[in-house]
């Protein structure tokens, strides 16, 4: 399963972005959400999510002094306590998917919520889907 | 705090640059927040009588329980303050993102009170305010000065501004927030008269819920009552779903209610052409929302310049179709989009100003007014982009009409008066008083002039009432005005009520700020308002007299093949006013009377 983004049906109204912050740290905070879309007016906006299958090579991993990046049950994950907050990762992610958190100096990005994300069952759109192939 | 409300706002003075954070007052927190904060705040703070222009005048900036949370439909921040265009106290609205970067300022508004001594641009990161010279700015029009402020500053800003017109105190200058405008009664003109070029945003707070999991459930159920809605084919906020808010002009059309070549006609030849439909046909189209909202009635579209360039706007909306389409016997949507995007340029009202250019054509079409450069003839799309540019400069004839409809009205003489489609000065919303009687109530009775946010308008123009009829329509306009002053607290998007059982208002303002009250204390709470607000014209000298429609809709009837209606009945229409004075527990002139605030629980108020 993996995630499929069409900006062609994003109407930017960020919904993703509320209920990720919701699910992520239990209140509405669009800054810390996992996912971010970018205005381009008239143009489609820019989603930014971490794509996991889609990505090729996840330079993240090597990008990262610390190993703190790691393919953990067939998906990237940032292991937080490992993290020393350097910003690698950021720089090379293809995606823009991968943020840095203000307060804890920590990165962080999407997980997926463990195969169920808020995110997809959000977006009356389409925009956002969960699907088997690509 | 352990809810959705911060119960905090900024109280910034223009006069010196200066900035304090307020802690809301026990007695506030009962208007819940939006407009029920402005209204309360400016009748308490702010004398009726003064210049609206004046550094005694408040812009008073709220957003309410449930703006920056998950629930749909919830984006609008309200502004409050005296309008320079009405002289009655105003409300006006923006959707769009910024009502939810205020909320995440930690902060549940702004009040701007005194003015500067020269133009500042206003930072606002969480509560610490900034004062930044605007002379970069000045003369801009509303994207560019916002653009320039998120270049500059960041691109995290949200950003509200206005245009030369603003700046010029053209009375029907609006506040735009990328393309969500604070549109009626001239607060941008006010924001003009206290030298502030713009305000910005930015935070970093988030929202927090009194109760999440109720919240979450509650918004789970709402989501899928809209997502019924915006499926049926016969829901009016499904069609606005699927083609924009003006999905409906076929529809208004076919009813004989498109006021058209100012308000002469109640049906336009052209109005498939300026339809939402014909411009998701014949236009690059792409959806947007506000923030969280799953409707998704905004359209992005490219069109032609007259002068034979490219260009794009958000809109028309349906509101503009009319006012600066049907209105001015404009079918070509080019035309119409690129004056819509005039009025964001400089910073306007499309309603008033398309009201306004109406009346002017009509008393050039009587020998009334000239211009020495413009035709001044309905469907001439240099008069119409030309008049737009001139009341925004405030030059030559632009001079007059920037007054608005009524003062130009006044200035033009020759009965001009009698066809200047106005309430207090606000130009007319999208409908014909002649063919739907209630909505005329409606906007004679608003407390911020021809307002159509509060009118029956559904019941009206979908037949679910007689719409030529006057029985009973005091009590449903009674009715519509204190729901959405109600729902105008949270700050519910006015489609939101369209689809919405009621019963979800009390169960998401406790699950969001803790606050627990009736449906009843909710209408009650938007009948308070309603008085409050009232109350406050009376102190700026309007009356019974004021309560009235331009005399065309009582002498002239409609031409046209499509209205059987002629005109309103005017002892008709004086009985109906005198019964909705009633039922609102006021006297025949229109004075709140003791009992009825002091059951609203004002009776404070009460001034003999």
């Amino acid at each position: 399963m993996r995630l499929k983004v069409d900006t062609e049906k994003c109407t930017e109204c960020g919904r993703c972005t509320t209920i990720c912050s919701l699910t992520k740290v239990g209140r509405i905070q669009p800054l810390a959400a996992r996912i971010r879309i970018t205005r381009r007016w008239p143009e489609t906006p820019l989603i930014a999510v971490c794509r996991f299958e889609d990505c090729l090579g996840n330079p993240c991993i090597e990008s990262c002094p610390f190993d703190a990046i790691r393919i953990i049950n067939g998906k990237v994950e940032i292991i937080e306590d490992e993290c020393q907050g350097c910003a690698e990762c950021v720089a090379v992610c293809p995606y823009g998917a991968i943020k840095m958190n203000d307060q804890s100096q920590k990165a962080f990005k999407c997980d997926l919520c463990g195969g169920s994300p808020a995110c997809v069952a959000e977006c009356v759109t389409g925009a956002i889907i969960w699907v088997e192939e690509a | 705090m352990s809810g959705s409300m911060y119960d905090r706002i900024i109280r910034i003075d223009c006069s010196k640059n200066s900035s304090r954070v307020w802690e809301v007052p026990e007695d506030l927190k009962s208007y819940l927040g939006g407009m029920g904060y402005g209204t309360k705040l400016l009748v308490d703070e702010v004398d009726p009588t003064v210049d609206a222009l004046s550094p005694d005048n408040k812009i008073i900036l709220t957003v309410g329980p449930l703006t920056g949370t998950s629930a749909p439909l919830h984006a609008q921040s309200c502004i409050v303050t005296k309008s320079p265009l009405t002289g009655t106290i105003l409300n006006c609205y923006a959707g769009g993102f910024i009502g939810a970067e205020i909320k995440y300022c930690g902060i549940d508004g702004v009040i701007f009170e005194g003015a500067s001594s020269d133009w500042k641009i206003v930072l606002i990161d969480n509560d610490k305010v900034s004062f930044e010279n605007a002379d970069p700015v000045m003369g801009m029009g509303t994207e560019e000065t916002e653009n320039w402020i998120k270049n500059r500053y960041g691109v995290d800003y949200k950003t509200i501004s206005i245009g030369r017109a603003g700046e010029k105190h053209v009375r029907m200058a609006a506040l735009f927030s990328e393309t969500r405008t604070y549109g009626r009664g001239g607060a941008g003109a006010v924001l003009g008269s206290k030298k502030i070029k713009a305000v910005a945003f930015r935070g970093t707070c988030g929202a927090d819920l009194a109760d999440v999991d109720e919240f979450t459930r509650l918004v789970k159920e709402n989501m899928s009552v809209i997502s019924d809605a915006c499926g049926s084919e016969y829901s009016l906020v499904g069609m606005f779903s699927r083609f924009g808010t003006g999905a409906g002009m076929a529809l208004v059309q076919s009813r004989g209610a498109l006021a058209t070549r100012n308000s002469q006609f109640g049906s336009f030849e052209s109005s498939e052409a300026i339809s939402g439909q014909n411009y998701e046909k014949d236009f690059y189209t792409r959806w947007v929302s506000c923030y969280g909202c799953p409707v998704h009635c905004g359209r992005i579209h490219k069109f032609s310049t007259h002068d034979g360039g490219q260009s794009w706007a958000r809109g028309p909306e349906y509101e503009t179709m009319y006012s600066l389409g049907s209105q001015l016997n404009n079918g070509d949507p080019d035309v119409l989009a690129e004056a819509n995007r005039l009025t964001e340029v400089y910073g306007v009202d499309s309603l008033t100003i398309g009201v306004t250019i109406s009346f002017a054509f009509e008393c050039a079409e009587k020998g009334l007014l000239s211009d020495p450069d413009l035709k001044l003839e309905f469907g001439d799309p240099a008069s119409i982009l030309g008049l737009i540019r001139k009341i925004g400069e405030r030059e030559g004839i632009g001079n007059i009409l920037a007054e608005g409809p009524a003062r130009a009205a006044k200035e033009i003489g020759g009965g001009s008066s009698d066809f200047a489609m106005q309430v207090k000065n606000s130009g007319f919303a999208a409908w014909m008083p002649r063919r739907m009687v209630g909505t005329g109530l409606a906007f004679a009775t608003s407390n911020r002039g021809a307002c159509h946010k509060r009118a029956p308008i559904g019941a009206e123009i979908t037949g679910q009432v007689d719409m030529l009829s006057f029985v009973d329509k005091a009590q449903m306009v009674k009715k519509n005005q204190d729901v959405v002053n109600a729902i105008f607290t949270l700050i519910s998007c006015r489609f939101h009520e369209f689809m919405t059982p009621h019963e979800f208002y009390p169960d998401y303002i406790k699950a969001a700020s803790g606050i627990s009250l009736d449906l009843d204390d909710f209408y009650a709470l938007g009948e308070r308002i309603w008085n409050l607000e009232k109350l406050f014209n009376l102190g700026a000298g309007f009356g019974r007299s004021d309560d009235i429609l331009p005399a065309r809709c009582y002498n002239d009837p409609i031409k046209g093949d499509s209205s059987e209606s002629s005109v309103l009945d005017y002892g008709k229409w004086q009985d109906m006013l005198t019964e909705y004075y009633s039922l609102r527990g006021w006297d025949y002139n229109g004075i709140p009377q003791k009992a009825k605030l002091d059951a609203l629980g004002i009776g404070n108020y009460f001034r003999g």
